[in-house]
């Protein structure tokens, strides 16, 4: 009988799981190349610290596995969330040294940035998976209320693909149908897999984010349950974990795609339908994050909508659910604010403090009247006489004189989409610390771990070595 | 027989405690009888038991109309009921016939057979329903009378702090070996249950804490507001905790507000004190009943939510709790001051409702909202003996404490041997966190703490921030100092705001404390 392409195993603890599994699947070593080097991809997401999103746990039971195999050279790699400098990330949350304790190698990249015009490289992570004989992904599995859910896939093409061509959109697409974003999206994730699919994925079941928010601090929660999820098809491993999981197979783009685009052949789905996990094992289906933005907010911050792609959404939700959870005492401070994405939104309750997310937004609703706010000033025209006695008179009107000022209480923060730092930074700007203290407090502590925008290649670290 | 004075242990304390005699088991009396127990001994040496009655009706479903049967050397031995029968209040302690449970064997009969066959008695014969049957220990029920028998007799004599805390861990140790159990159950023992078996004991942990802490040598009185008057005790601090002594009331509070400060100046007069520290007790014990019913694990929400209980009490000076001398912190003038040099200082202002989520929040950023902490608690340096340091886990799940437990003073003893000292943090810090890794498998942090920075942090901080002006600016921001030094706080791995933190100096902590925990309009 042939091994199956995917092992679920649940029960006992990781290192049995793990070891479960990997027999299911005929053994560790069948699924690499003896005698070849071996590269470990894991995500690494920041703000969410570890263990929430990053298993270490499954990284010490992987790299020991490797280690009992003797291959030359063990490398792990990790590429940081919203553009934190990823030696700092790696330091802040230990993981460094910690695969160095291991006995491996840590490589992270300092600076994302596309490569110099003629070369193809365009991520500087890309020609060490590709070229590397053995590519272990280990990914972090979390829900997206937009983008549906990240898991083996996404993670794929974190590291495999320009992270450009995943975070920017495109207004052209936008005025036509934002919903071809998503689906280009996709598209992307689905088209990274055929450049490097990674040998072995393994999915820890106790480290997944679920729940309303992108984030853990954006009130998202960590859903733990003790199972493992192994095999070399990440399309086969994200539709049995949603299924896992308690998605439907259309719950999101990304699974309508698998399931009905034909991208899983008949024999890996003949092996999911042999190793249907044990329900009992599995604690109740997580809560899934809605959609609706003004869930939380007081009723004077407002949400104007136009079309609005994915994208724009996505950073939407975490900027709302960040001032929830966040900025709660921000938002007792602030008398109002009118949040406009997507293209030709409708007008707000009211003209102040409207803050224009991204370029969209911005370019569309330039002949807005709220750019300009109308001042009427009524000019006094000397002085009243005395009206005659029976004749009375209406006093005189002045002479009304219009003019328009620029509305200084717009908050213009462009990007398509703007990131959700960039977004922040523009509300602290306008509103100032004193009246955003918590916002301008962890903008504060997470100064020092942002990175410089550069054109300059990438460097690779190669761990924080002892000063 | 020593079990029936034991049995009717409630009503001899009470009458000793009238007639100011000592109280002696052994010579108290050989048979039960059945009187009247409705005592309420006016006068000082009240304090205590109307303080115990007032706590004991609001958690244990009061004093009358309950069976309570006494259990010795793990056998049935007795069984007193206290009803009221009659509609002008009077309480009835009568020694009931336990029948064929006499001296038999508690782990053999359950305890369900004993209260349901009480519970058809007492409705049988007093056509009374009892409202709750109490199963007590001996030992138990000695342990009280001896305190009281200690304390009862000289009004003068103060009772240490140590010696409640005794009792009350006494007590504690009984609900936890089964020794004390009441149907049905009160849902304070069962916190108290669930807090020593997944908190590892944390109340009478703190609170033996506090009676070893140095006080303040200058004697404070302590008001203790009821509904039906004050209880005044008087705290004299000692080198080893502090001794209570009840007090004769003096005038009642005032009804406004507005009078508290001179009636509180008054009774400092009175009572030839240097602080007179008043508060009311059903605030306190509200919140206390508030925490009581959170069931286990804790989330993150309550958590939340007791934090904002209990900080709203902080808050809520003048009303909730007052002082005199009032603190420096709530005067106008260095209020204004304080303001002006951009640092928002005010009681009243406290954001309580905002900062138990800050905490959490905190708490998320550094953890991950899920693993587990070793805590490495170092008491002060004394040639930097290794018996100076204990261990503790703190797990999380979901952004809430779960858990904490002691660790094996072994272990933590291992780990001294290997890291070979504790002066040098940051650089042996990362061997310590591998090594506790071995055993702890989900560790995400090591987390180092000094006795020193518990007293700087959390004792005179307290005090300083009570007692704030411009000028004490410095010496809070000097005792904020206390977090940068790596042998008193320190973190591996160092996350973003632990950074952040020891980055930053004690002035601008400062500003962030009163940014992020204070509001900032005078609404």
């Amino acid at each position: 009988m042939a091994n199956p392409n995917i092992a679920f195993e649940s029960g006992g603890n990781l290192p049995t799981n793990f070891a479960r599994a990997m027999e299911k699947l005929g053994g560790f070593k069948t699924l690499l190349k003896v005698n070849q080097p071996a590269v470990v991809a894991i995500s690494m997401p920041f703000p969410e610290p570890s263990p929430v999103t990053t298993s270490f746990a499954l990284l010490e039971v992987t790299l020991k596995e490797l280690k009992s195999l003797n291959l030359p050279k063990v490398q792990v790699c990790a590429v940081p969330d919203w553009g934190f400098e990823a030696k700092d990330v790696a330091q802040v949350l230990g993981i460094g040294d910690f695969v160095r304790q291991l006995g491996a190698e840590f490589i992270s990249i300092t600076r994302i940035a596309v490569s110099s015009a003629g070369s193809n490289v365009k991520y500087a992570l890309f020609p060490l998976i590709s070229n590397a004989p053995n590519y272990i992904a280990l990914p972090t599995v979390r829900f997206d209320p937009f983008l549906g859910f990240i898991g083996a896939s996404g993670v794929n093409l974190q590291f495999l693909r320009n992270a450009r061509k995943w975070l920017s959109g495109n207004r052209g697409v936008c005025e036509k149908n934002p919903d071809e974003l998503h689906e280009k999206f996709v598209d992307v994730i689905l088209g990274s897999l055929s450049s490097r699919v990674p040998d072995l994925t393994i999915i820890d079941g106790s480290h997944i984010l679920v729940g309303q928010g992108p984030l853990l601090l954006t009130g998202g929660q960590s859903y733990s349950d003790n199972f493992l999820l192994a095999g070399n098809n990440p399309l086969a491993l994200d539709t049995y974990l949603a299924e896992i999981l308690g998605f439907k197979k259309d719950a999101t783009l990304l699974l309508q795609k698998i399931t009905h685009g034909g991208f899983l052949d008949s024999e890996i789905q003949r092996n999911i339908g042999k190793i249907s996990p044990n329900t009992s094992g599995i604690s109740a289906i997580p809560p899934k994050a809605n959609s609706n933005f003004t869930s939380h907010l007081p009723p004077r911050m407002t949400i104007g909508l136009g079309k609005t792609c994915v994208l724009c959404q996505r950073t939407l939700r975490f900027l709302t659910d960040f001032l929830c959870e966040i900025g709660e005492k921000d938002l007792t401070y602030l008398e109002e604010i009118n949040f406009l994405a997507g293209i030709a939104p409708s007008l707000p309750p009211s003209f102040r403090n409207i803050c224009l997310l991204g370029d969209c937004v911005i370019n569309s609703t330039k002949k807005y009247e709220f750019h300009l706010i109308k001042q009427v000033k009524v000019t006094e025209k000397g002085k009243e006489k005395e009206p005659k006695k029976g004749k009375e008179k209406e006093p005189k009107k002045g002479k009304e004189k219009v003019s328009f000022k620029r509305n200084k209480t717009i908050i213009k923060i462009p990007g398509c989409p703007p990131s959700p730092l960039e977004v922040l930074r523009g509300l602290l700007r306008h509103f100032s610390g004193k009246n955003m203290p918590a916002i301008s407090f962890w903008l504060q502590v997470w100064k020092g771990l942002q990175s410089k925008p550069s054109t300059a290649l990438p460097k690779v670290w190669h761990g924080d070595e002892k000063k | 027989m020593t079990g029936d004075i034991i049995g009717d242990y409630e009503k001899l304390i009470a009458q000793k405690w009238k007639e100011h005699l000592p109280l002696n088991v052994a010579n108290a009396g050989t048979k039960s009888e059945t009187g009247s127990s409705n005592i309420s001994p006016p006068g000082i040496q009240s304090g205590f038991l109307t303080l115990t009655r007032e706590v004991g009706a609001q958690f244990f479903g009061g004093s009358e109309n309950y069976v309570c049967i006494i259990t010795k050397d793990g056998k049935y031995y007795a069984a007193f009921s206290h009803l009221r029968k009659s509609s002008e209040g009077e309480i009835h302690s009568t020694r009931e016939d336990i029948r064929e449970f006499q001296d038999k064997d508690v782990k053999v009969i359950l305890p369900d057979n004993i209260i349901v066959y009480f519970l058809k008695f007492i409705e049988k014969t007093y056509k009374v329903k009892p409202n709750f049957i109490r199963i007590i220990d001996a030992e138990l029920i000695q342990g009280y009378v001896d305190f009281f028998s200690k304390y009862a007799g000289d009004s003068t004599q103060n009772v240490p702090l140590s010696s409640i805390v005794e009792l009350f861990s006494r007590w504690m140790v009984a609900i936890l070996a089964g020794k004390w159990t009441q149907y049905p159950e009160p849902p304070i023992s069962i916190f108290l249950r669930n807090i020593a078996s997944k908190y590892d004991n944390l109340f009478v942990k703190i609170l033996a804490s506090l009676t070893k802490k140095k006080f303040n040598q200058k004697p404070a009185a302590i008001l203790i507001e009821l509904p039906h008057g004050i209880i005044p005790f008087r705290f004299i601090p000692t080198r080893t905790g502090g001794k209570i002594t009840p007090l004769e009331q003096g005038k009642a509070r005032p009804t406004n507000w507005e009078d508290l400060p001179e009636f509180l100046h008054q009774e400092r007069s009175r009572l030839k004190v240097g602080r007179v520290i008043s508060f009311r007790l059903q605030d306190f014990l509200n919140v206390v009943k508030e925490v009581v019913i959170t069931p286990f694990p804790i989330t993150k929400t309550r958590w939340e939510a007791i934090g904002q209980r209990g900080l709203y009490l902080f808050k809520n000076y003048g009303e909730t709790w007052a002082t005199s001398p009032s603190p420096l912190a709530i005067n106008t003038l260095l209020r204004f001051l304080l303001r002006f040099l951009g640092y928002n200082y005010n009681i009243w202002k406290f954001s309580y409702w905002y900062a138990p989520s800050a905490i959490s929040n905190f708490l998320v950023e550094a953890t991950g909202g899920a693993g587990t902490i070793l805590c490495l608690y170092r008491s002060r340096i004394k040639k930097a003996k290794v018996n100076n340091v204990q261990g503790f886990t703190i797990q999380i799940e979901n952004a809430a404490i779960t858990r904490i437990e002691a660790t094996d003073p072994q272990f933590v003893t291992s780990i001294y041997e290997k890291v070979k000292t504790f002066y040098s943090i940051p650089w042996k810090a990362k061997e310590a966190f591998y090594l506790a890794r071995q055993n702890y498998p989900n560790l995400t942090n090591v987390l180092f703490l000094s006795e020193e920075f518990f007293e700087q942090l959390c004792g005179k901080l307290l005090g300083l921030f009570l007692s704030i002006h411009p000028l004490k600016l410095f010496s809070v921001s000097r005792s904020l100092k206390q977090l940068k030094d790596p042998r008193n706080f320190y973190m591996y791995p160092e996350t973003v705001e632990f950074q952040y933190i020891r980055k930053i100096g004690g002035f601008k902590l400062l500003g962030w404390i009163s940014r992020l925990f204070f509001d900032r309009h005078e609404f």
